[in-house]
């Protein structure tokens, strides 16, 4: 579990994130929502300890230490773009997940787990291309492979960590639900908190099981989707008046 | 752009690297002003150090060809580590010691050590060169380094590093010049030794000197390789894989001002080797740092030492300044690399 605690950040007298005190829950996806400069990749800066609240606090629930190089076994995080200044191969990158694991050289399970993690992102296929040539979408999902080797499942109890902020932003449809799905089934095998960024108000709501809605650096609102997606909520934050319906399988949608 | 990444075996490139050096550097005790026999280099060998007494050949081949041959070896391989390191830690394939003021800043500080160094006091004789050196290029880099750090981009801009870096080695190398000029000892006289660097001035005490740096360097950097391969990723994201990356930057900034400049206290400032050796080296398998490590070395020993034998032998018996070879390949290479990464600025 992770809970933050008055949680204040401020940049030049300008408050980017206000006094938010919430939990995010193990076994649960929680998907932070906000119109551009709400504060949402802020509140993920300050849960992942890139940037040092001003006030307030980050507390991750059962962790004896949080020490960076002890945190980076079970946490893992994923920016919005990676672009790198020299060649690497694919393989490489994903093996990166495993740094925290091992001290100089890979272990024999360390290379057995990216494989497995290149295989679920369907990845195998170009393990040996240069980095730099992908297209977006690929260059996302090595990102998505190596951030999962680095929390791959391991058995043990040890509550993992994932955050990503705009996991989704080039990915195609197919994809963007393919990851959703992974994540729920990889949260089947260990005990995970994840915490994303996310724009695409459809796949919060379906895959959400808390919502976190952003306005101004506060939260606006948050809980269920059915209780934080409403029309009420929506036309206040994003300044658009969403039509709701539901489809034949009695799904919630909504448009704009 | 290749869309994959050559997969040459790690152990052939080491190896062909190695056999290559070994011939090399054969060559290069063999070959020169005169020619030395294989049969006088073994006798030498066999009677270092006894009273037998040597013909002239053989003192030339063990008090000046093998150190020099051994101090090229140890200075090619400091250069290609620390263009290697530097590359890695300024995000940067164009960065190299020469450019970023470590070698102009070294210079500087050995230039005034042997105007000054009366004034020195001598209590770590034999080690106060390379400390000056050391102090001079320390100086220089991290002025290059906090001058060209730009708060709102990522990367350190490539336009920043290289201004900054062309105003600090101007600064420096006019020190240099103005060092020259009211110097006594005829090594600090001569400008061309500082500016485009010679090993003639070999002996065994810079080769035990440069090779103790090169090798405690080198190995830390070997240490520090999957630290600086996560560092690829950008800073925040090498911070999540548990890197102290703060940390990082400063004691590699240091390894490496003490690598080039205890090198360049002996030789001058030899340009491009940083910045070629790198490149070649990703061309053959990508930029795995424990592969760049372990490679340049061996390759940035191979390519200084081939350089110095033409610079002994286009000439001879006269010999050229070993910058001027380096510079002749290195400033192509270093002109397509700027044109190639255009996206950098």
């Amino acid at each position: 579990m992770i809970a933050t605690q008055n949680l204040t950040y401020e940049v030049n007298g300008k408050v980017l994130i206000e006094d938010i005190s919430t939990v995010f829950n193990v076994n649960e996806i929680n998907l932070i929502i906000g119109a551009n400069g709400a504060g949402k990749s802020t509140l993920i800066n300050l849960l992942c300890n890139q940037i040092n609240p001003t006030k307030g606090s980050v507390i991750y629930e059962g962790l004896k230490t949080q020490l960076p190089s002890e945190l980076s076994k079970v946490r893992a995080v994923l920016s919005q773009h990676i672009d790198m200044a020299f060649p690497l191969t694919v393989h490489e990158i994903v093996l990166m997940g495993r740094y925290p694991h091992f001290s100089h050289q890979p272990t024999e399970k360390d290379h057995q787990i990216v494989k497995e993690a290149m295989d679920l992102f369907q990845i195998n296929a170009f393990s040996n291309r240069n980095y730099q040539t992908l297209s977006g979408g690929e260059k996302q999902r090595v990102h998505f492979a190596r951030v999962m080797a680095q929390i791959w499942p391991d058995g043990k109890e040890q509550t993992k960590y994932l955050l990503l902020d705009e996991p989704l932003t080039y990915l195609d449809v197919y994809y963007q639900f393919d990851f959703m799905n992974k994540i729920k089934a990889i949260m089947q095998l260990q005990p995970m908190v994840v915490i994303g960024v996310l724009h695409d108000l459809n796949l919060a709501s379906q895959y959400a099981n808390q919502v976190l809605l952003l306005e101004n650096g506060k939260v606006f609102q948050s809980g269920v989707p059915e209780k934080v997606l409403t029309k009420e909520t929506i036309s206040k934050v994003f300044d658009l008046e969403p039509t709701f319906f539901t489809d034949s399988n009695g799904k919630r949608h909504l448009s704009f | 752009m290749n869309l994959s990444i050559n997969q040459l075996n790690k152990a052939t490139i080491y190896s062909t690297l190695s056999v290559l050096l070994l011939i090399v550097a054969v060559l290069s005790v063999k070959w020169g002003a005169l020619e030395i026999s294989s049969k006088e280099i073994f006798h030498a060998l066999a009677n270092w150090n006894s009273s037998v007494q040597l013909s002239l050949n053989e003192r030339i081949f063990l008090e000046i060809r093998l150190p020099r041959a051994v101090l090229t070896i140890f200075t090619g391989a400091a250069l290609a580590l620390g263009g290697v390191m530097m590359q890695g830690l300024f995000l940067n394939p164009i960065v190299e010691p020469g450019l970023i003021g470590t070698s102009s800043g070294a210079a500087f500080g050995a230039a005034l050590y042997f105007t000054l160094g009366a004034f020195i006091p001598t209590f770590i004789e034999g080690w106060s060169l390379p400390i000056a050196a050391c102090i001079g290029g320390a100086f220089a880099t991290f002025l290059v380094y906090f001058l060209a750090q730009n708060k709102s981009k990522k990367h350190t801009s490539t336009l920043s590093i290289l201004l900054i870096g062309i105003a600090v080695n101007a600064l420096f190398l006019s020190g240099v010049g103005f060092l020259s000029y009211i110097a006594r000892d005829p090594q600090a006289r001569s400008i061309t030794f500082w500016n485009l660097g010679t090993l003639s001035g070999a002996n065994w005490h810079s080769v035990i000197i440069v090779a103790v740096s090169t090798i405690s360097c080198g190995w830390i950097g070997l240490y520090f390789s999957k630290q600086l391969n996560a560092l690829l990723l950008g800073e925040t994201e090498a911070s999540n894989l548990g890197v102290n990356v703060k940390q990082l930057k400063i004691k590699l900034l240091v390894v490496n001002v003490i690598l080039i400049a205890v090198a360049t206290a002996f030789t001058g400032v030899i340009a491009f080797v940083g910045l070629v050796v790198p490149h070649l080296l990703r061309i053959l398998k990508g930029s795995d740092n424990r592969y760049l490590i372990i490679g340049s070395a061996l390759m940035g020993a191979l390519l200084l030492s081939l350089a110095d034998l033409l610079a002994r032998l286009l000439l001879a018996p006269a010999e050229l300044p070993i910058g001027i070879v380096t510079t002749i390949v290195g400033a192509p290479i270093f002109i397509y690399l700027l044109r190639k990464n255009e996206y950098l600025f």
